[in-house]
């Protein structure tokens, strides 16, 4: 299965802390879609999908916008399809 | 003398443009006009996918996805996969290794995943993505091709 390239600076936002005081999360970098190729992006979705599946997760949500990526691609609409499968993978990442 | 040379030489290679034209246009008619019945046999990564009339042939590991678009499709499915009926029509096997052969007059066949073999024999389009290879035959002409980054739709014949 191809790799992924991952972003290399990480997401960081901020959250109120109980105490009223600001702190951070670091989230997880995501995906560098820019850089992938189709077949790197649907082998992520696929490994993520059995991950999270394996693991018990719902992962209804990804499933139906994965097969609005199908769905758009049997109609030939490829920048609707990735869309789909970049949001499918993204309903997946965290 | 040499005009006359010449004239005949210019005369005799149109006559076998005309002739060459003449032979190959039905040949080039077939192939364009969709009917009929053709047979497309593809291998590769990432997905397959076909819709229209005929029997499909799949093989392979990923997810699978059956629609039976007239009620009348004979769908015979072996392997590992878990079954999801969706309300929408669609029959989903997450976690597909098997094989699938499905007939009927108007049925979409896809699979998304890797070492995907897919035969295919009626009318219709079909969409191949990823890594991965394709030939399309139809009274004899055969078109080879690959599997492209971009959701291209072609058809068989």
């Amino acid at each position: 299965m191809a790799s992924c390239s991952l972003q290399t600076i990480p997401s960081v936002i901020s959250k109120p802390a109980r105490s009223g005081q600001p702190t951070t999360e670091i989230l997880p970098p995501t995906p560098d879609f820019s850089s992938m190729s189709f077949l790197e992006k649907n082998n992520l979705y696929l490994r993520l999908l059995e991950q999270k599946q394996n693991a018990g997760v719902d992962a209804s949500k990804a499933e139906e916008t994965y097969q609005n990526f199908l769905e758009d691609s049997l109609a030939g609409t490829s920048g609707e399809a990735d869309q789909y499968l970049q949001e499918a993978i993204l309903l997946l990442w965290y | 003398m040499k005009n006359k040379r010449i004239s005949l030489i210019v005369s005799i290679a149109l006559a076998i443009a005309l002739l060459s034209t003449a032979m190959l246009a039905p040949q080039t008619a077939l192939a364009n006009s969709g009917g009929g019945s053709g047979t497309l046999i593809a291998d590769g990564d990432g997905l397959a996918g076909i819709r229209g009339s005929g029997t499909v042939s799949i093989s392979g590991n990923g997810i699978l996805w059956i629609r039976d678009h007239d009620g009348d499709a004979s769908i015979n499915v072996s392997g590992d996969g878990i079954r999801s009926d969706l309300p929408n029509g669609w029959i989903r096997y997450s976690g597909f290794n098997g094989s699938a052969v499905v007939s009927g007059s108007q049925i979409t066949v896809a699979l998304s995943g890797y070492s995907i073999h897919l035969k295919a024999t009626g009318t219709g389009q079909f969409v191949l993505r990823g890594n991965g290879s394709y030939t399309v035959e139809k009274n004899g002409i055969v078109v080879t091709g690959a599997w492209t980054e971009g959701a291209e739709v072609q058809s068989i014949p």
